[in-house]
């Protein structure tokens, strides 16, 4: 099963660090970088370059809740740039699953999207871009935060299950044809990422969470993303496009128990 | 880091069995270690003011705990009764705990019947095993809100951690996490003789498991985190929930009111009017941002800002505050 197999790796990273002396902020941030570890997982022995013309990582420094980090991963390509990113994957290095999703864009540019993230401990979360070229391409940000994926869900965890699978899809004000739109799409889910304790039961909570997000927008798929343990309860995906035309969106979530949710938001004005 | 099967082991490694034999058991161990806890400057009984009749409180600093403090931040105190005593918080490591039995020792040599937790934190808590293996004959009964021990068993991983990160190694050593033994549903009397105590168990508000305590015959409210004065209050529950809650408690007939944080009040009007404006600036300031289509990190920019200056550590807690009320306003 690769999951534990990522488990174990990650722990073995984690135990090296915890050797380590602690030492001023750059040096800590040396300290935690496990990317020699973590990028076989991914990547193989592919060869990974820097990305920092192409993507940036936003993330606060300190982490106001660790089991709800912002992410955002912003393209410093133009629209008419010739290079052209075809997806993202999201790692937050140190957690004991590191992958927080792949998200593909296979229909047009996405500006930026940002979604939320659990840390467990001190960690690079890294961005790197696979390129319509077949190149790869790394940006960084160190957070500090700790405790993210082993924290209880939810405030009231009684309210968690009760709202299962509920997507909302906002925008920032009305599409207009090729004008820049930001989209937002909420959903409900709980996204147990296994390491939760069940008070009542007295064991682990099984991992139960968000497997999957299509985003289609007049009829193209414009997102779809492969995610994992690492991301947020209550899921969220923002993004920003320019559309070609005013149309509606299209939201399939899946989860692993092989939940599918969907929902559908058509724009105000009608379509045109 | 733990995965699942280390982190299952170290809270059975805490949680000890519940029968009263094995209270008692463990009480033993507690008698003995305790020959040798460190004497200095936290040593001695707990400071406590009569605020009043029978209704003893020792208040808690505004600071974040560390070492030097040992925990000792949030307010705890007990109800001496004509047949018992009630403790109600223990304070935010064993060592205050055992600080706080100290004080009751000082004050009268009547029975601790109960040990009261008015919700889950560990500055409220940590003490717990200092009084309740106090009781002359048996253990103590740990009252809290029905939803307490579920609380507590889901974080005891992460208080430990942070008790040992900040108090120390021989803090978390000595901690222990109880079942609660009388856990409050709704509302629940406990007779202490020649006073009836009257718990009450609330929705969602501070955290999900908030419990009050209200003496009628001196009209004395114990609060717990319900109320916070002077220390910023700490969403941990739902900012929504608390509001609500707050309008509540003003219709309580109350003269004396004990916060969690901060002194006593002698009305709810002093009790409440900040902490409400606080809490609503929060609220508002979200929402304008959610209105506006913005992310969490605008909301910690402008959220509720108006407040900084007003209260203790505001810069420690606030932006956790937006944080926790964006989350749950955006789909409140």
């Amino acid at each position: 099963m690769p999951g534990l197999r990522l488990i174990a790796a990650a722990m073995v990273a984690a135990a090296t660090i915890a050797l380590v002396p602690q030492g001023g902020q750059a040096q800590q941030s040396i300290e935690y970088n496990q990317w020699d570890a973590v990028k076989p997982m991914y990547f193989g022995d592919r060869e990974i370059g820097d990305g920092s013309a192409v993507l940036a990582v936003k993330a606060p420094d300190r982490a106001h809740d660790a089991a709800l980090v912002p992410v955002e991963v912003i393209s410093k390509l133009g629209p008419d740039s010739d290079q052209r990113i075809e997806a993202v994957t999201l790692l937050v290095e140190r957690n004991p699953v590191p992958l927080a999703g792949r998200f593909a864009f296979p229909s047009q540019r996405i500006g930026k999207f940002s979604t939320r993230v659990r840390v467990q401990s001190y960690t690079y979360i890294r961005a790197i871009a696979e390129m319509a070229d077949g190149r790869l391409l790394r940006a960084s940000k160190f957070v500090k935060a700790s405790g993210g994926c082993s924290a209880p869900a939810m405030k009231d965890p009684e309210e968690a299950m009760a709202n299962l699978g509920q997507i909302r899809i906002r925008t920032s004000g009305d599409a207009r044809r090729s004008q820049p739109v930001t989209a937002q799409v909420m959903i409900r889910h709980p996204n147990y990422s296994g390491m939760q304790y069940d008070q009542i039961h007295r064991s682990y909570i099984p991992a139960h969470y968000v497997e999957g997000i299509a985003v289609d927008y007049a009829g193209q798929t414009l997102i779809r993303a492969k995610t994992d343990i690492s991301i947020s309860e209550n899921p969220t995906l923002r993004f920003t496009f320019t559309p070609e035309r005013v149309d509606g969106f299209a939201v399939s979530v899946t989860d692993s128990k092989n939940n599918t949710f969907q929902q559908h938001w058509a724009p105000a004005g009608g379509q045109g | 880091m733990l995965g699942p099967q280390g982190a299952d082991a170290a809270t059975d490694a805490v949680w000890p069995p519940l029968t009263r034999r094995a209270a008692i058991a463990t009480g033993a161990v507690a008698a003995l270690s305790g020959l040798s806890w460190p004497a200095g400057a936290q040593a001695g009984p707990l400071p406590v003011s009569e605020v009043a009749p029978g209704h003893f409180v020792h208040y808690g600093a505004h600071q974040m705990t560390d070492a030097g403090n040992a925990g000792d931040i949030a307010n705890c105190g007990f109800v001496v009764g004509r047949s018992g005593v009630a403790v109600i918080d223990s304070g935010g490591s064993p060592a205050v705990g055992r600080r706080l039995l100290q004080a009751v020792r000082r004050t009268t040599d009547r029975p601790i019947r109960y040990l009261i937790n008015t919700h889950m934190h560990p500055d409220h808590v940590f003490g717990n095993v200092a009084l309740r293996t106090a009781g002359d004959d048996g253990a103590v009964a740990i009252v809290g809100h029905a939803r307490l021990e579920a609380a507590l068993r889901a974080r005891s991983d992460t208080y430990l951690g942070q008790l040992k990160a900040r108090v120390g190694p021989t803090a978390a050593k000595r901690a222990r996490f109880y079942q609660t033994d009388i856990a409050v549903e709704a509302t629940r009397q406990l007779d202490l003789g020649d006073r009836t105590l009257e718990l009450t168990a609330w929705p969602t508000a501070h955290t999900n498991n908030d419990l009050s305590v209200l003496d009628p015959t001196t009209g004395t409210f114990w609060a717990g985190d319900l109320v916070f004065r002077t220390r910023v209050p700490a969403v941990d529950g739902s900012v929504l929930g608390w509001l609500d809650v707050l309008e509540r408690l003003r219709a309580r007939p109350a003269s004396t009111i004990l916060p969690g944080h901060g002194r006593a009040a002698s009305s709810w009007a002093a009790a409440l009017d900040d902490q409400q404006r606080y809490l609503r600036a929060l609220v508002s300031g979200v929402r304008a941002v959610l209105d506006d289509f913005g992310t969490i990190e605008q909301a910690v920019a402008t959220a509720g800002r108006s407040e900084a200056g007003r209260w203790a550590l505001f810069e420690q807690y606030h932006a956790r505050n937006v944080t926790t009320a964006y989350a749950e306003l955006e789909w409140n």
